[in-house]
Protein backbone atom coordinates (compact mmCIF):
# COMPACT_ATOMS: atom_id res chain seq x y z
CA UNK A 1 0.00 0.00 0.00
CA UNK A 2 2.87 2.11 1.15
CA UNK A 3 4.51 1.42 -2.29
CA UNK A 4 1.63 2.20 -4.87
CA UNK A 5 0.70 5.81 -2.89
CA UNK A 6 4.94 6.60 -2.73
CA UNK A 7 4.79 5.29 -6.91
CA UNK A 8 1.74 7.13 -7.38
CA UNK A 9 3.09 10.32 -6.00
CA UNK A 10 6.44 9.98 -7.48
CA UNK A 11 4.45 9.75 -10.89
CA UNK A 12 2.70 13.06 -10.29
CA UNK A 13 5.23 15.07 -8.88
CA UNK A 14 7.40 13.84 -11.94
CA UNK A 15 4.87 16.00 -13.95
CA UNK A 16 4.44 18.60 -12.03
CA UNK A 17 7.77 19.28 -9.81
CA UNK A 18 8.91 21.71 -12.74
CA UNK A 19 5.31 23.97 -12.56
CA UNK A 20 5.89 23.97 -8.90
CA UNK A 21 9.73 24.95 -9.11
CA UNK A 22 8.29 28.20 -11.54
CA UNK A 23 5.78 28.95 -8.97
CA UNK A 24 8.52 28.94 -6.43
CA UNK A 25 10.55 31.05 -8.26
CA UNK A 26 7.94 33.59 -9.12
CA UNK A 27 7.73 34.57 -5.55
CA UNK A 28 11.32 34.65 -4.59
CA UNK A 29 13.17 35.61 -7.62
CA UNK A 30 15.90 33.13 -6.95
CA UNK A 31 16.50 29.47 -7.84
CA UNK A 32 18.26 27.88 -4.60
CA UNK A 33 15.23 29.45 -2.33
CA UNK A 34 12.62 28.58 -5.00
CA UNK A 35 14.47 24.79 -4.94
CA UNK A 36 14.10 25.14 -1.02
CA UNK A 37 10.60 26.03 -1.16
CA UNK A 38 9.86 23.66 -3.50
CA UNK A 39 11.10 20.60 -1.46
CA UNK A 40 9.49 21.76 1.72
CA UNK A 41 6.22 21.40 -0.71
CA UNK A 42 7.24 17.76 -1.79
CA UNK A 43 7.15 16.63 1.53
CA UNK A 44 4.28 18.51 3.06
CA UNK A 45 2.32 16.90 -0.28
CA UNK A 46 3.83 13.69 -0.03
CA UNK A 47 2.70 13.98 3.76
CA UNK A 48 -1.13 14.86 2.58
CA UNK A 49 -1.28 12.79 -0.09
CA UNK A 50 -4.05 10.25 1.44
CA UNK A 51 -5.70 13.47 2.56
CA UNK A 52 -6.80 14.31 -0.45
CA UNK A 53 -10.65 14.32 -0.99
CA UNK A 54 -11.25 14.66 -4.94
CA UNK A 55 -13.08 17.99 -5.00
CA UNK A 56 -10.71 19.21 -7.51
CA UNK A 57 -8.15 18.13 -9.14
CA UNK A 58 -4.90 16.97 -7.99
CA UNK A 59 -2.95 19.99 -9.29
CA UNK A 60 -5.27 22.19 -8.11
CA UNK A 61 -4.24 20.46 -4.66
CA UNK A 62 -1.07 20.38 -4.62
CA UNK A 63 -0.55 24.02 -5.57
CA UNK A 64 -2.85 24.65 -2.35
CA UNK A 65 -0.40 23.07 -0.31
CA UNK A 66 2.49 24.81 -2.83
CA UNK A 67 1.27 28.43 -1.77
CA UNK A 68 0.94 27.36 2.10
CA UNK A 69 3.97 26.49 2.17
CA UNK A 70 5.00 29.94 0.08
CA UNK A 71 3.46 31.57 2.63
CA UNK A 72 5.16 30.18 5.63
CA UNK A 73 8.29 30.77 4.14
CA UNK A 74 8.24 34.29 3.59
CA UNK A 75 6.48 34.39 6.96
CA UNK A 76 9.35 32.93 8.68
CA UNK A 77 12.49 35.30 6.02
CA UNK A 78 10.07 38.07 7.68
CA UNK A 79 10.76 36.75 11.04
CA UNK A 80 14.81 36.30 10.67
CA UNK A 81 14.56 40.17 9.93
CA UNK A 82 17.04 39.85 6.89
CA UNK A 83 18.27 43.56 6.92
CA UNK A 84 20.44 45.18 3.97
CA UNK A 85 23.49 47.14 5.36
CA UNK A 86 23.44 50.56 4.09
CA UNK A 87 26.71 50.58 2.38
CA UNK A 88 25.47 47.66 0.12
CA UNK A 89 21.85 50.13 -0.23
CA UNK A 90 23.52 52.06 -3.26
CA UNK A 91 24.49 48.51 -4.71
CA UNK A 92 21.41 47.01 -4.52
CA UNK A 93 19.43 50.45 -5.99
CA UNK A 94 21.97 50.44 -8.57
CA UNK A 95 21.73 46.76 -9.26
CA UNK A 96 17.58 47.02 -9.36
CA UNK A 97 17.89 50.08 -11.79
CA UNK A 98 20.24 48.16 -13.97
CA UNK A 99 18.34 45.32 -13.74
CA UNK A 100 15.09 46.99 -14.90
CA UNK A 101 16.28 48.30 -18.19
CA UNK A 102 18.07 45.23 -19.38
CA UNK A 103 15.35 44.17 -21.94
CA UNK A 104 11.82 43.91 -22.10
CA UNK A 105 11.11 40.90 -20.04
CA UNK A 106 12.95 41.87 -16.92
CA UNK A 107 10.84 45.23 -17.53
CA UNK A 108 7.51 42.97 -17.44
CA UNK A 109 8.87 40.77 -14.76
CA UNK A 110 10.19 43.33 -12.56
CA UNK A 111 6.52 44.99 -12.97
CA UNK A 112 4.59 41.82 -12.03
CA UNK A 113 7.05 41.59 -8.75
CA UNK A 114 5.31 44.99 -8.13
CA UNK A 115 1.63 43.67 -8.26
CA UNK A 116 0.18 43.53 -5.26
CA UNK A 117 0.06 39.62 -3.52
CA UNK A 118 -4.33 38.93 -4.93
CA UNK A 119 -2.76 39.72 -8.67
CA UNK A 120 0.69 38.57 -8.67
CA UNK A 121 -0.91 35.26 -7.33
CA UNK A 122 -3.13 34.71 -9.94
CA UNK A 123 -0.55 35.82 -12.74
CA UNK A 124 1.68 33.40 -10.86
CA UNK A 125 -0.80 30.02 -11.03
CA UNK A 126 -1.90 31.13 -14.75
CA UNK A 127 1.34 31.48 -16.46
CA UNK A 128 4.15 29.78 -14.30
CA UNK A 129 2.15 26.92 -12.80
CA UNK A 130 -0.37 26.77 -15.99
CA UNK A 131 -3.59 26.49 -13.85
CA UNK A 132 -6.28 26.98 -15.54
CA UNK A 133 -9.43 29.22 -13.93
CA UNK A 134 -11.21 26.32 -12.17
CA UNK A 135 -8.13 25.10 -10.60
CA UNK A 136 -6.77 28.78 -10.03
CA UNK A 137 -10.12 29.00 -7.84
CA UNK A 138 -9.75 26.56 -6.06
CA UNK A 139 -6.43 26.88 -5.30
CA UNK A 140 -6.65 30.25 -3.90
CA UNK A 141 -10.40 29.27 -2.27
CA UNK A 142 -12.44 32.01 -4.52
CA UNK A 143 -15.16 32.03 -7.32
CA UNK A 144 -13.66 31.61 -11.05
CA UNK A 145 -15.28 35.37 -11.48
CA UNK A 146 -12.21 36.78 -8.99
CA UNK A 147 -9.80 34.92 -10.40
CA UNK A 148 -10.95 36.46 -13.88
CA UNK A 149 -11.51 40.09 -12.38
CA UNK A 150 -7.98 39.89 -10.55
CA UNK A 151 -6.02 38.35 -13.83
CA UNK A 152 -7.70 41.26 -15.69
CA UNK A 153 -6.74 43.75 -13.01
CA UNK A 154 -3.12 42.36 -13.07
CA UNK A 155 -2.55 42.47 -16.58
CA UNK A 156 -3.85 46.10 -17.06
CA UNK A 157 -1.30 47.15 -14.14
CA UNK A 158 1.40 45.48 -16.02
CA UNK A 159 0.36 47.04 -19.19
CA UNK A 160 0.22 50.78 -17.42
CA UNK A 161 3.11 50.49 -15.23
CA UNK A 162 5.10 48.92 -18.24
CA UNK A 163 4.01 51.80 -20.11
CA UNK A 164 4.72 54.76 -17.36
CA UNK A 165 8.52 53.03 -17.29
CA UNK A 166 8.88 53.19 -21.03
CA UNK A 167 7.66 56.62 -21.03
CA UNK A 168 9.94 57.63 -17.85
CA UNK A 169 13.27 56.32 -19.08
CA UNK B 1 -19.68 46.53 -24.44
CA UNK B 2 -17.76 48.22 -22.10
CA UNK B 3 -13.90 48.44 -22.79
CA UNK B 4 -13.42 46.25 -19.51
CA UNK B 5 -15.40 43.68 -21.04
CA UNK B 6 -13.77 43.34 -23.86
CA UNK B 7 -10.48 43.26 -22.55
CA UNK B 8 -12.13 40.49 -20.08
CA UNK B 9 -12.97 38.11 -23.00
CA UNK B 10 -9.86 38.72 -24.76
CA UNK B 11 -7.67 37.73 -22.05
CA UNK B 12 -9.98 34.34 -21.46
CA UNK B 13 -9.63 34.04 -25.58
CA UNK B 14 -5.58 34.07 -25.04
CA UNK B 15 -5.83 31.47 -22.21
CA UNK B 16 -7.98 29.33 -23.83
CA UNK B 17 -10.77 29.49 -21.47
CA UNK B 18 -13.81 30.42 -23.73
CA UNK B 19 -15.62 27.80 -25.55
CA UNK B 20 -16.01 27.40 -29.21
CA UNK B 21 -19.41 29.08 -29.59
CA UNK B 22 -18.23 32.13 -27.11
CA UNK B 23 -14.43 32.29 -29.14
CA UNK B 24 -16.44 32.33 -32.30
CA UNK B 25 -19.03 35.26 -31.35
CA UNK B 26 -16.18 37.51 -29.76
CA UNK B 27 -14.25 36.90 -32.91
CA UNK B 28 -17.46 37.94 -34.93
CA UNK B 29 -17.63 41.07 -32.54
CA UNK B 30 -14.02 41.80 -32.99
CA UNK B 31 -14.10 41.79 -36.79
CA UNK B 32 -17.54 44.31 -36.84
CA UNK B 33 -15.71 46.51 -34.61
CA UNK B 34 -12.18 48.25 -35.11
CA UNK B 35 -12.12 50.12 -31.81
CA UNK B 36 -12.95 46.81 -29.93
CA UNK B 37 -10.69 44.71 -31.71
CA UNK B 38 -7.73 47.12 -30.94
CA UNK B 39 -8.66 47.09 -27.26
CA UNK B 40 -8.46 43.37 -27.20
CA UNK B 41 -5.06 43.43 -29.36
CA UNK B 42 -3.58 45.51 -26.67
CA UNK B 43 -4.54 43.08 -23.84
CA UNK B 44 -3.95 39.81 -25.88
CA UNK B 45 -0.33 41.49 -26.55
CA UNK B 46 0.39 41.92 -22.57
CA UNK B 47 -1.11 38.70 -22.07
CA UNK B 48 1.59 37.46 -24.80
CA UNK B 49 4.23 39.61 -23.28
CA UNK B 50 3.46 38.12 -19.62
CA UNK B 51 3.44 34.73 -20.85
CA UNK B 52 6.61 35.13 -22.29
CA UNK B 53 8.56 37.00 -19.53
CA UNK B 54 7.39 34.22 -16.73
CA UNK B 55 7.71 31.19 -19.09
CA UNK B 56 11.82 32.46 -19.91
CA UNK B 57 12.40 33.43 -16.70
CA UNK B 58 11.05 30.50 -15.28
CA UNK B 59 12.62 28.21 -17.89
CA UNK B 60 15.46 26.40 -15.57
CA UNK B 61 12.75 25.28 -14.08
CA UNK B 62 12.50 22.55 -16.52
CA UNK B 63 14.88 19.84 -15.96
CA UNK B 64 15.49 17.29 -18.61
CA UNK B 65 17.49 13.84 -18.07
CA UNK B 66 19.75 14.30 -20.91
CA UNK B 67 22.91 14.61 -20.08
CA UNK B 68 22.53 13.31 -16.23
CA UNK B 69 24.02 10.62 -15.27
CA UNK B 70 22.75 8.12 -12.32
CA UNK B 71 25.90 7.87 -9.74
CA UNK B 72 27.01 4.28 -9.13
CA UNK B 73 24.62 2.45 -6.35
CA UNK B 74 26.96 0.10 -3.95
CA UNK B 75 25.65 -2.72 -3.85
CA UNK B 76 26.62 -3.98 -0.23
CA UNK B 77 24.32 -6.97 0.29
CA UNK B 78 26.88 -9.82 -1.63
CA UNK B 79 29.76 -8.06 0.19
CA UNK B 80 27.99 -8.45 3.73
CA UNK B 81 27.07 -11.91 2.42
CA UNK B 82 30.80 -12.93 1.67
CA UNK B 83 31.88 -10.93 4.59
CA UNK B 84 29.30 -13.42 6.81
CA UNK B 85 30.75 -16.70 5.18
CA UNK B 86 34.12 -15.68 6.38
CA UNK B 87 33.00 -14.61 9.59
CA UNK B 88 31.23 -17.84 10.32
CA UNK B 89 33.61 -19.92 8.73
CA UNK B 90 36.20 -18.21 10.97
CA UNK B 91 33.74 -18.83 13.93
CA UNK B 92 33.92 -22.57 13.01
CA UNK B 93 37.66 -22.98 12.57
CA UNK B 94 38.31 -21.17 15.93
CA UNK B 95 35.19 -22.95 17.54
CA UNK B 96 36.72 -26.54 16.36
CA UNK B 97 40.16 -25.91 17.64
CA UNK B 98 39.05 -24.59 20.76
CA UNK B 99 36.88 -27.64 21.87
CA UNK B 100 39.25 -30.33 20.19
CA UNK B 101 41.37 -33.03 21.97
CA UNK B 102 44.53 -32.19 22.80
CA UNK B 103 46.76 -34.36 20.57
CA UNK B 104 49.40 -36.81 22.11
CA UNK B 105 52.98 -35.93 22.06
CA UNK B 106 54.86 -38.58 22.20
CA UNK B 107 56.97 -38.11 25.13
CA UNK B 108 60.69 -38.39 25.45
CA UNK B 109 62.79 -40.79 28.20
CA UNK B 110 62.22 -39.85 31.60
CA UNK B 111 65.28 -38.78 33.39
CA UNK B 112 65.14 -42.33 35.61
CA UNK B 113 64.92 -44.43 32.36
CA UNK B 114 67.81 -42.63 30.99
CA UNK B 115 69.86 -42.79 34.94
CA UNK B 116 68.92 -46.57 34.87
CA UNK B 117 69.62 -47.17 31.19
CA UNK B 118 73.40 -45.61 31.63
CA UNK B 119 73.71 -47.85 35.15
CA UNK B 120 73.02 -50.78 33.45
CA UNK B 121 75.52 -49.96 30.15
CA UNK B 122 78.34 -49.23 32.78
CA UNK B 123 78.05 -52.20 34.61
CA UNK B 124 80.28 -53.33 32.16
CA UNK B 125 83.56 -50.98 32.64
CA UNK B 126 83.95 -51.95 36.18
CA UNK B 127 86.64 -54.88 36.16
CA UNK B 128 85.69 -55.58 39.57
CA UNK B 129 82.04 -56.14 39.24
CA UNK B 130 82.46 -58.20 35.91
CA UNK B 131 86.04 -58.85 35.52
CA UNK B 132 88.31 -59.15 32.23
CA UNK B 133 85.62 -60.56 30.01
CA UNK B 134 84.45 -60.63 26.58
CA UNK B 135 81.49 -58.17 26.99
CA UNK B 136 83.54 -55.77 28.89
CA UNK B 137 85.42 -55.65 25.77
CA UNK B 138 81.89 -55.20 23.61
CA UNK B 139 81.55 -52.50 25.78
CA UNK B 140 84.44 -50.18 25.70
CA UNK B 141 84.25 -50.84 22.03
CA UNK B 142 80.29 -49.58 22.11
CA UNK B 143 82.03 -46.00 23.80
CA UNK B 144 84.62 -45.87 21.57
CA UNK B 145 84.56 -43.22 19.09
CA UNK B 146 83.70 -44.83 15.76
CA UNK B 147 86.39 -43.77 12.46
CA UNK B 148 83.76 -41.77 10.85
CA UNK B 149 84.40 -41.10 7.09
CA UNK B 150 85.83 -37.28 6.24
CA UNK B 151 82.24 -35.22 5.13
CA UNK B 152 82.59 -33.81 2.17
CA UNK B 153 82.22 -30.15 2.87
CA UNK B 154 80.65 -28.27 0.43
CA UNK B 155 80.78 -24.28 0.89
CA UNK B 156 77.85 -23.24 -0.44
CA UNK B 157 77.30 -18.91 -1.82
CA UNK B 158 74.06 -18.77 0.40
CA UNK B 159 72.15 -15.51 -0.73
CA UNK B 160 71.46 -12.93 2.47
CA UNK B 161 67.66 -14.61 2.36
CA UNK B 162 68.78 -18.20 2.83
CA UNK B 163 71.50 -17.22 5.71
CA UNK B 164 68.27 -15.51 7.35
CA UNK B 165 66.04 -18.54 6.81
CA UNK B 166 69.13 -20.84 8.49
CA UNK B 167 69.33 -18.44 11.40
CA UNK B 168 65.78 -18.65 11.98
CA UNK B 169 65.93 -22.69 12.09
CA UNK B 170 69.36 -22.98 14.44
CA UNK B 171 67.67 -20.05 16.41
CA UNK B 172 64.34 -22.14 16.93
CA UNK B 173 66.12 -25.80 17.06
CA UNK B 174 67.97 -23.98 20.17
Amino acid sequence: MKDKITKEFQEFWTRTAAKVRAYMFCACDNWDDADDMTQDCCLRALNAWGQFNGRASRQAWLFGIARRTRADWFRQKRRRNVTVHPDNMDKLQKVEAEKSNINEIEKIWNVIKDLNTEQSEVIHLRFAAGLDYAQIAHTLGIPIGTVRSRLHRGLKAVKEIAGERENGT
Amino acid sequence: MEREAIERLAIDSAAGQLNEDMQAIFAEYLAANPQANKWAEDMMEVYKMTETAISSKTKPAVRTDAGVKALPIFHWQPIARWAAVVVFSAFIGLAAGRWSKQPVVPQGPTQETVASDWTSRTRYLDPASIGESFWREKVLAMFQAKPTAAVNIKIMNHSLWEKYRQFIKERNYE
